[in-house]
């Protein structure tokens, strides 16, 4: 708790009089004084018995429905003091980090007395996509006497889940007519069959096959009847895993990774939505599956897509870029050593990554991927399925490739969407021999990777910020993964 | 809680003006400058003026130390004196000056707890000389000491310096915005 100015000059006037009372031998005086001092006393505390039975109820409102990254989002607050004492003081709604002010205030200074209602009405505009964490409201809270202020904070938060950007939408829906992504396979819900009959094989006639299924070129040579057998072939369901991991989150150059990777799955999730593809979607991290939408082509599927993006956590941006240029630091020391700090912090935080992916490592369990991939394929009564992931196979690698590996002995199909995490990084300035080495020695790995996932049928495509789900998409259409 | 409106707090500032008149030497000057004094707070109060009122209340208890004469702390006629005629009208003046800002509407109330306790605090700084001088004599009845004004002032100030930091040691149990939350916004 501070002394305002007219605290300190109330103690100090109560120091003079002391002094005054010494100066005169007048006791007087010093009766003045130790009335000032009580006065100053009743006012702390008065104030700290106000500021512990403080009683304030905040109703918190996001009036858009949807929030996007880079959109405005409107926020009401109304604060009812319950107490029977005013508050007086500066309140001010505080603004999410990663946020900034777009309209309206959030700060407003007024004494808010017993049982009444202040209002408060303003704009933020998310920088980034994910949950934005209101933490509550400060008040810059001061004494019925001005006498002290001290800083309150009401914990009463709210968490606006924002999207991501609204062109990204826009995209998905561009994208919903225009492209097509089809995998067919062994279908048995007749909703989704594309070409119902699709010559399987022949066998011995059985009493009640239909006559048109019959051989009847084979008669004469074979001497018996033999019927054509028939497949159906529809749209397999397809779940797209998109991996959250901490690799995933770490954001190093303009893009994070989880940030294009959650793009990707929505606009996908709805081009296969569009092509009559049962689609849904699963995130994931290194030991869980997080949340999952079952495929399903009902009429609000893509809807209970987005809902679970939404809760997708956000990326965490480095402290300083690895390709930093350590001469570049300028030369200020505390600066200098944070950024150091920061620098180190980030390394030990990949090495200890790079660990868990290292061949030759402790296997990861792969618990989460492989898990939910189990679940979907016990659920799915026989159904083909097609699982795309998308990962920078950073942190869940051996889980990938364990999915890879269950795909393949259960006769499913997997695509791995590869977010290469170095295209990812800020190329920096120059580089030197030894990171030109360390890069192809990387990309050197990610291409035995990819041997490794075609030998299990898997099909691999490897992307970096720029390429987007149209030219990927593409890709498949041709057969370039 | 004891709540009062503003007229109320008027005719109390009256009234302490009256009472510090009545405990000291009135003559012209002392008289004319509580009324200044007492003219401010009225006014502070009435237009909701902090600084007025603290003027105002800075002209009267100056006024007010002036005009009281109290040589020793040690008999029970000077300390009714020190104690009806300045410290509880000067503590209900400071209150009433530095509560000038609450207007009308915010009725001006007293915390019974806090009030006591300041009361009390106050009470015993003014016996503060009586009790040591009489805990000296208990202790050590063959001594023979002088006790003149400035050690009385010293004694009370001691004791109003003490009790003061042990009153106002404690924090107050709320929770504060963390450095991240301290930002600044339009």
């Amino acid at each position: 708790m501070r002394s305002t100015t007219l605290g300190t000059v109330l103690l100090s006037i109560s120091i003079v009089f002391a002094f005054i009372s010494v100066l005169f031998s007048n006791l007087s005086w010093v009766v003045l004084s130790l009335a000032f001092a009580g006065a100053y006393v009743y006012a702390y505390l008065r104030f700290v018995r106000e500021l512990e039975r403080t009683d304030l109820h905040i109703d918190r409102k996001v009036l858009d429905e949807v929030s996007f990254a880079a959109e405005p989002v409107s926020i009401t607050v109304e604060v009812l003091n319950k107490d029977p004492l005013a508050v007086r003081g500066t309140f001010e709604d505080l603004v999410p980090e990663g946020c900034t002010l777009s309209a309206g205030s959030n700060k407003t200074s007024m004494t808010l007395p017993p049982r009444s209602v202040l209002k408060m009405s303003y704009s933020v505009i998310p920088e980034k996509r994910g949950p934005l964490a209101i933490p509550g409201m400060r008040i810059d809270r001061t004494d019925a006497f001005g006498l002290f202020d001290e800083e309150q904070l009401i914990e009463q938060g709210s968490v606006i889940n924002v999207h991501t950007e609204k062109g990204s939408f826009d995209t998905a829906r561009k994208m919903a007519g225009r492209e097509h992504l089809e995998f067919s396979g062994m279908g048995r819900n007749p909703a989704i069959v594309l070409r119902e009959f699709e010559f399987d094989g022949i066998r011995d006639y059985v009493p009640g096959d239909r006559a048109r299924d019959i051989h009847w070129k084979l008669l004469p040579k074979t001497g018996k009847l033999m019927t054509k057998t028939y497949r159906k072939e529809g749209a397999v369901h397809t779940t797209v895993f998109v991996d959250c991991g901490r690799s995933m989150r770490l954001e190093a150059g303009s893009v994070a990774k989880i940030d294009h990777a959650l793009d990707l799955s929505m606009q996908l999730s709805n081009v296969l939505l569009s092509s009559f593809h049962p689609a849904g979607i699963a995130t994931f991290d290194e030991m869980r599956v997080i949340d999952k939408v079952s495929p399903s082509l009902g009429r609000h599927q893509f809807e209970k897509i987005v809902k679970l993006l939404r809760e997708v956590p956000s990326s965490v941006r480095l402290s300083s870029s690895s390709s930093a240029n350590p001469e570049e630091i300028p030369p200020s020391v505390p600066l200098a050593s944070k950024k150091a700090k920061g620098k180190d912090d980030g390394r030990e935080f990949l090495s200890a990554l790079d660990k868990l992916s290292a061949t030759g490592a402790r296997r990861r369990l792969g618990i989460g991927l492989e898990g939910g991939m189990k679940e979907i394929l016990a659920r799915s009564k026989g159904q083909e399925q097609l699982f795309i992931v998308i990962s920078d196979l950073i942190s869940t690698r051996d889980a990938v490739l364990a999915g890879a590996k269950l795909c393949q002995s259960t006769g499913n199909k997997m695509l791995v969407i590869h977010t290469y995490d170095d295209w990812y990084r800020n190329p920096g300035v120059a580089l030197d021999l030894q990171k030109v080495e360390q890069l192809y020695g990387k990309l050197e790995g990610s291409i035995k990777l990819e041997a490794a996932f075609r030998s299990l049928k898997t099909k691999y495509i490897r992307i970096g910020p720029a390429d987007t789900a149209s030219r990927i998409v593409r890709a498949i259409r041709r057969g370039k993964t | 809680m004891i709540i009062l409106s503003r007229g109320a707090r008027m005719i109390l500032v009256v009234a302490v003006a009256a009472d510090i008149m009545i405990f000291s030497r009135i003559t012209t000057l002392p008289l004319i400058a509580i009324a200044v004094g007492t003219a401010m707070v009225l006014l502070g109060i009435e237009y909701s003026y902090r600084v007025a009122s603290f003027a105002g209340l800075l002209v009267v208890a100056a006024t007010g130390g002036a005009s009281v004469e109290i040589t020793s702390l040690l008999e029970l006629d000077t300390i009714l004196t020190a104690m009806i005629g300045l410290l509880i009208p000067i503590l209900v003046l400071v209150w009433l000056a530095l509560s000038a800002e609450e207007g009308e509407r915010q009725q001006v109330s007293v915390m019974k707890r806090p009030a006591a306790i300041s009361l009390g605090y106050a009470f015993f700084c003014v016996w503060s000389v009586p009790i040591v001088i009489l805990i000296m004599s208990l202790l050590i009845p063959t001594i023979s000491m002088r006790i003149t004004t400035i050690t009385e002032a010293a004694i009370i100030l001691i004791a109003t310096i003490a009790g003061g930091v042990l009153l106002t040691r404690r924090k107050p149990a709320i929770a504060r915005p963390s450095a991240t939350e301290k930002r600044s916004t339009k």
